[in-house]
């Protein structure tokens, strides 16, 4: 063999290597979703998703736990919503070129590295215990709202920038406020961006399990939550609570949660990714 | 000349940070006449334009010294409203810059946003502004469909409509024809003539055979300084300034 | 109006200055209560003492254990995930379709998606049980599945920060290794790998970060027993699984076991920090080179 045979083997190999390493991962992942379905889909029935828990793996639901799910994600949207876009739009519209807002935006890209469970140690002693929320729903929505602001900003920003500068001044044109155009204009026309940025950041806040047994909350919450104060449980701790024993049925039942956490998460990055196709295919600048 | 003078600019400097792009510019230009900017790119041209609604406000390090005098008074002071000399002179852009709204939202735009809510005023003032810029036969079964979906052509005599609708008594007109077809070209242009016998109109272009075609008066610019400004017949058949004859000709550009 | 504006203005500009106040709570919060840890437990002990037992009788405040438990798990997922991500980067760069590009990315990117509590029922239940047929001795909870699976995890990481480094890398640069006659192979090492080396470590490092941070996956799956050992095959603990430990047993608010929390607390943002920053670094100085 020539050295450029060798060579050309050697592409051919890689070649190879490389569809495999794109595939192990993907098959891997449907290996385990398989394997998921099989075992838990038998145990989903209207039962087990209207009951309390219970130390009988056979009796016990997720009612407490997608009701507590339910409620983390609406709070979290109502806090971080408003708060991570008017962030956005400030370092995007607002901000000038100046020490303090390189140091914003270097500090936001900070703490989008920052661990989730730090995050729970920042709620544990801000809203937990020094502003007595203790272990409740608005605790836990606070927590999250902080941890996902950073993706919110960000996305937000991106969003912002997609909007022509001409957008701007034709509205600025016409005696337009700064507000007036932001509002009107930049707002409206980057608003599939923002909520897509949004969806995503809720589909993160909803799996998220560390935080919210940092500050608190609980595996064995035997209501629904009526009120923000109330104490609650959620999917990915019922999850974590039925993982950690060591009876097979509560494995079960694990898998028949994951399967129904999974729907969740999929249903929200689906839309995400749907609101961004459209906007794509709706707004040719 | 006899006529009102309406746009004016006394020894006017401007600069982007370090970068000096106007250099001392006097000029005077008169009512209901168009006037014409030319020069290479670069020139300081579209800077000028937008010194006479303060567009370039926005843009970081721009300041700038002298005087720009609208109806004989000074715009840069720190008692004019920002807003309201804009609803006094309308722009219109580059390339057309329609919102991402319906055509009907377009027009009305700058009534809603001062606050206007009735709404046969704003119908009637989307009408007789879509008629002023000729686009009313061709949009009128179609105010709320979106404006994206016109033709360039369309869209510019769209935004040219956005301006009026305002009432402005100035338009400043950034190449608005540089984007667009000759057919669309030919539209805008028979438009603009129509329309100086209400508005003051400043024009920056590109192109010397429009700026033959529309002007009354033509100001040549290079290197941020006005080098020659007269009659446009004048200009162009007998240019006083050696880098006019060249520009004119096309030497460069 | 224009009072208005300038109100809209200012609450705009609080909700970006809250960002900085998140910051300043987190230090706050870490070093106030970590502070009483270390008014006890000197630091020279925290640093050097070798076992980590807040919870036993025989009280010992080494968070050496902690710190091997969380690089070894870190370790375990970044060798699984450095080579599979970089090989898909290289691959879907120079080899693959646009077809197969537009139809493999979405779907890597759903591996990031899954929230990480399901990843550890999956290293518990399915990869556990399945290494034990090849290694006997592999223990119940273990670094070693907990670590392949966070691998797994951030596989789309690695593949999709180092595929966006390669494709920045320029034009001329491939087509000159091309235009010699190169092989895919020899152009992807040979010239755009080093030419994307920066965005390559940047990437690995964010990885890293991710995976010291990482809590549930092996809180779920690596055990609850802080050793000092580089085995991947027993059980130990990291950083985040004691802090979840703890939260989930009883320990009243002012005791040293509840300092403790943050006393490790603030040694996994210490760890976390400079790994970010690290990273904003080298982004930094790698865009002036190209700019």
């Amino acid at each position: 063999m020539t050295n450029s045979d060798i060579n050309r083997l050697k592409d051919k190999a890689f070649h190879i290597f490389g569809i495999f390493c794109t595939f192990i991962g993907l098959v891997v992942l449907a290996i385990f979703l398989f394997d998921i379905v099989v075992e838990g889909v038998g145990r989903i029935n209207w039962d087990f998703l209207t009951s309390l828990p219970s130390r009988r793996a056979s009796r016990a639901g997720i009612l407490t736990a997608w009701v507590g799910t339910l409620w983390i994600l609406v709070l979290t949207t109502l806090i971080a919503f408003p708060l991570g876009v008017s962030a956005g739009v400030y370092l995007e519209e607002y901000a000038k070129k100046s020490r303090i807002n390189n140091f914003l935006e270097i500090n936001i890209a900070n703490l989008a590295g920052v661990p989730s469970i730090i995050y729970g140690l920042l709620g544990l002693e801000i809203f937990v215990r020094q502003m007595r929320l203790g272990g409740s729903l608005l605790a836990g929505a606070l927590t999250l709202s902080l941890l996902i602001l950073p993706i919110i900003i960000v996305t937000t920003r991106e969003a912002i920038k997609a909007v022509p500068r001409s957008i701007r001044d034709g509205s600025y044109a016409l005696g337009a406020s700064k507000w007036q155009t932001v509002w009107n204009q930049v707002l409206p026309a980057s608003f599939g961006g923002i909520l897509t940025g949004i969806i995503l950041a809720l589909s993160r806040a909803v799996g998220e399990a560390a935080p919210l047994i940092v500050i608190g909350a609980l595996a064995y919450v035997p209501f629904t939550p009526s009120s923000p104060l109330d104490e609650f449980t959620v999917l990915p701790i019922q999850i974590f609570n039925w993982t950690s024993r060591p009876q097979e049925e509560f494995l079960t039942n694990a898998a028949a949660a994951i399967i129904i956490l999974l729907i969740i998460t999929f249903m929200l990055n689906g839309i995400a990714v749907y609101l961004r196709n459209r906007q794509q295919k709706k707004i040719k600048w | 000349m006899g006529k009102k003078t309406k746009l004016e600019a006394i020894d006017l400097d401007a600069y982007y940070g370090d970068f000096h792009a106007l250099k001392s510019i006097n000029i005077a230009m008169e009512e209901k006449a168009v006037t014409a900017f030319i020069g290479p790119s670069g020139c300081g041209k579209s800077t000028f334009l937008r010194t006479f609604n303060r567009m370039n406000d926005y843009i970081e390090g721009f300041r700038t010294e002298g005087q720009i005098l609208i109806d004989n008074k000074d715009i840069y002071q720190k008692d004019v409203r920002v807003d309201e000399l804009r609803k006094n002179v309308g722009m219109v852009f580059q390339k057309p810059n329609p919102f991402p709204k319906s055509i009907y939202e377009n027009v009305v735009y700058g009534l809603k946003i001062q606050g206007v809510k009735k709404k046969s005023v704003l119908e009637e003032a989307a009408e007789t502004s879509l008629r002023r810029a000729a686009l009313w036969d061709e949009v009128k079964d179609k105010l709320h469909k979106s404006a994206l979906a016109l033709s360039g052509g369309q869209q510019q005599r769209l935004c040219i409509a956005r301006a009026l609708a305002i009432s402005p008594s100035v338009l400043l007109m950034d190449e608005p024809a540089s984007a667009l077809d000759p057919i669309s070209t030919a539209k805008v242009e028979e438009l603009i003539y129509e329309l100086k016998n209400d508005y003051t109109i400043v024009i920056v272009t590109h192109n010397m055979q429009q700026a033959g075609r529309v002007s009354d008066y033509t100001a040549f610019f290079y290197m941020g300084e006005l080098v020659e400004f007269n009659k446009t017949k004048t200009m162009f058949t007998s240019p006083k300034d050696e880098r006019t004859q060249n520009y004119i000709t096309g030497r460069f550009g | 109006m224009r009072a208005s504006e300038k109100i809209i203005e200012g609450l705009l500009w609080l909700s970006a200055v809250i960002t900085i106040l998140i910051t300043i709570g987190i230090i706050w919060v870490l070093l106030s209560e970590s502070i009483g840890f270390f008014q006890v437990v000197p630091l020279s002990e925290f640093l050097t003492e070798k076992e980590w037992t807040p919870l036993f009788a025989d009280k010992k405040f080494g968070i050496m254990p902690l710190v091997a438990g969380t690089l070894l798990t870190t370790g375990v997922a970044i060798a699984v995930a450095l080579p599979i991500g970089l090989t898909i980067a290289i691959y879907l760069n120079e080899y693959a379709h646009d077809r197969m590009r537009l139809v493999v990315k979405p779907l890597l990117e759903v591996l990031a998606t899954i929230p990480t509590v399901v990843y550890g029922f999956f290293a518990l239940t399915v990869v556990t049980p399945f290494l034990q047929t090849i290694i006997p001795s592999l223990a119940g909870f273990n670094a070693l599945s907990a670590g392949i699976v966070m691998g797994i995890m951030i596989i789309p990481m690695i593949s999709s920060l180092s595929e966006d480094a390669i494709s920045s890398v320029p034009r001329s640069l491939r087509e000159a290794a091309y235009g010699m006659g190169s092989t895919r192979l020899q152009t992807s090492f040979g010239v755009m790998v080093p030419a994307a080396s920066s965005g390559i470590v940047v990437s690995v490092i964010l990885a890293i970060s991710r995976a010291v941070g990482e809590t549930m996956i092996v809180a779920i799956a690596a055990g609850q027993q802080p050793r000092l050992t580089l085995n991947p095959l027993v059980p130990i603990e990291t950083i985040t699984t004691y802090i979840v430990q703890v939260s989930l047993g009883d320990v009243p608010r002012g005791s040293l076991e509840y300092k403790t929390i943050f006393a490790a607390g603030i040694t996994l943002f210490v760890f976390t920090f400079a790994l970010n920053n690290l990273s904003f670094w080298i982004k930094k100085k790698y865009q002036e080179k190209y700019d």
